[in-house]
């Protein structure tokens, strides 16, 4: 039943069963995204995702957050099943997709506008994320006036506003130059070791998931399914020095040579990705 | 001072006022050299001092001003609901956005004398022509903007769990604003135009319209000029004080919609 490679952690927070997703074409059959992939993540773990760009990694994410409807396999948190949007999980997107018209703190109150948390509690929650991702001070400004840094700070504290069970990221540093994002893992470390929060990380950077992740899971080409389950054992907090140890670097080397063999290999049935 | 600095763009506004009354002037005395078809710009500011002191460009004024104030309000608020109507209900849509587009290209200021024969000859059937004029522009501006709202943040709104009427009133309609301001600009022009066609057929007594029917029968030209200037300027401030609320509202957008 389980894929060969996905592991199945003892404290189980987030399941992944036989997860398949498949486009509808116009003039063509469906178009197998992800097939049959499978995996567990442990209460309060970091595990990212890397794999090749079309592999259908945020499409693991999108299953999560009720974007994209799965053709088959189940998803459940402690247990109990996913279904359509859920208010355990929260997705932290890509770049821009704050609202331009609302301030940082109305940006960050949105989920909890939405979920109709009182006022008075939501503003409290509001400024306590405001500081624990380090924009006091910026709470009235808007997205435009940000850098693109702080826009991801921003988009990080709404999802945790909501206090989600499992917190979905997707590449949310991918536009954001070398320094801002090397700065911004270090943050997200530092948050993430006060918030504990299940994390689901998904980059085409294995630096980056090796710096951030307890576990890297290696997804193939199109149609996506996993290919390697790595445990990254270094130990926290890992801070800009720690990119520079043999330890790192073995682990990294290893990934890239998984990517490297797969981008190279035989296709799946799909050939080449075009996209 | 780069070319984008107020100052400058104040000088070449002004260079322009100028220099468009001097071909005017050029025109009206060497080429024409019939006030009666082309009076000078001396003989309009003549003929506008008197009206304005006689009180009698103010109380025309304000007549026009009323119904094409709660006119274009009514037509705003009226294209403002149908657009978002349109906009979030695509089923709705299919039906009625050939007759919304219908509406807009007709010429509906054929209307008015209808209208005044359903709505008589007072304010109503003015207003009802200003609205009319207004109401499809800012529909169809709203509904272009709903439509263009952005996927990735429908997707957050969604993903946080929002039903459609807050995805409508949350994301939508905030985004559309830029959009709705625009239809509006161009809903405010077509409005003057119906000031002047409204008060043509509508039996009025007084008004910026009236003022100029009156001045073209009697051949008095540069009154009639003083009354199509009055209506120039009405859109352009209305239509500036729309920018500018476009401007403060959307600040993040760095140029018009439209």
């Amino acid at each position: 039943m389980a894929d060969a490679v996905g592991r199945l952690a003892p404290s189980t927070e987030l399941r992944v069963e036989d997860l398949s997703v498949a486009f509808e074409r116009t003039g063509a059959g469906p178009l197998t995204v992800l097939d049959h992939v499978t995996f567990d993540v442990g209460q309060g773990e970091f595990v990212a995702i890397v794999g090749p760009s079309g592999c259908g990694k945020t499409t693991v994410l999108r299953s999560m957050a009720g974007l994209q409807m799965p053709s088959g396999g189940r998803i459940t948190i402690g247990g109990r099943p996913l279904a359509g949007v859920d208010r355990r999980v929260a997705m932290v997107f890509q770049s821009d997709s704050l609202f331009p018209w609302r301030t940082v703190a109305a940006n960050i109150a949105f989920g909890l506008e939405v979920r109709r948390v009182a006022r008075a509690q939501a503003g409290g929650v509001v400024q306590e994320l405001v500081d624990l991702v380090g924009l006091g001070g910026f709470e009235r400004a808007y997205p435009h006036q940000l850098s693109g840094g702080m826009r991801q700070r921003v988009n990080l504290a709404r999802a945790l506003a909501v206090d989600p069970e499992v917190l979905l990221m997707d590449e949310p540093f991918s536009a954001l130059d070398m320094l801002t994002r090397e700065m911004m893992q270090v943050e997200l470390q530092r948050i993430w070791l006060r918030r504990r929060k299940t994390v689901l990380f998904v980059t085409h950077q294995i630096e980056e998931a090796v710096f951030l992740a307890d576990r890297v899971l290696l997804m193939s080409r199109r149609p996506g399914r996993l290919r390697a389950d790595v445990a990254v054992s270094l130990p926290r907090p890992r801070d800009g020095h720690g990119r520079h140890t043999p330890e790192f670097h073995a682990v990294v080397d290893g990934l890239a040579e998984a990517l490297s063999a797969e981008l190279t290999g035989p296709s799946g049935e799909d050939g080449p990705a075009t996209a | 001072m780069t070319s984008r600095s107020p100052a400058l763009r104040w000088a070449r506004i002004a260079v322009s006022g100028a220099a468009g009354i001097a071909v005017w002037q050029v025109f009206a005395v060497a080429v024409v050299r019939n006030p009666l078809f082309v009076p000078t710009p001396a003989a309009v500011l003549g003929a506008a001092l008197e009206v304005i002191r006689s009180g009698e460009l103010l109380a025309n004024l304000r007549v026009s001003l009323t119904y094409f104030a709660t006119g274009s309000l009514l037509g705003f608020a009226a294209g403002v609901l149908l657009g978002v109507v349109l906009g979030a209900n695509q089923k709705v849509a299919d039906y009625v956005d050939p007759w919304v587009s219908a509406a807009y290209t007709a010429p509906l200021v054929a209307l008015t004398p209808l209208l005044i024969i359903w709505f008589g000859i007072g304010l109503w059937s003015k207003t009802i022509i200003i609205a009319l004029l207004v109401v499809f522009p800012v529909a169809i501006g709203t509904v272009a903007g709903i439509r263009s709202t952005d996927r990735s943040l429908l997707e957050v709104a969604t993903s946080m769990g929002a039903g459609r009427l807050d995805t409508l009133r949350k994301v939508m309609v905030p985004w559309a604003l830029s959009f709705i301001l625009s239809g509006a600009r161009i809903g405010v022009g077509r409005g003057v135009i119906g000031i002047f066609v409204a008060e043509l057929f509508g039996g009025a007594s007084r008004g910026v319209g009236l003022m100029i029917t009156n001045a073209a029968s009697v051949f008095n030209t540069p009154l009639l000029f003083v009354g199509i200037i009055v209506l120039a300027v009405m859109g352009v401030v209305v239509t500036s004080v729309l920018r500018y609320l476009e401007r403060r509202m959307a600040p993040w957008r760095t140029q018009s919609v439209v």
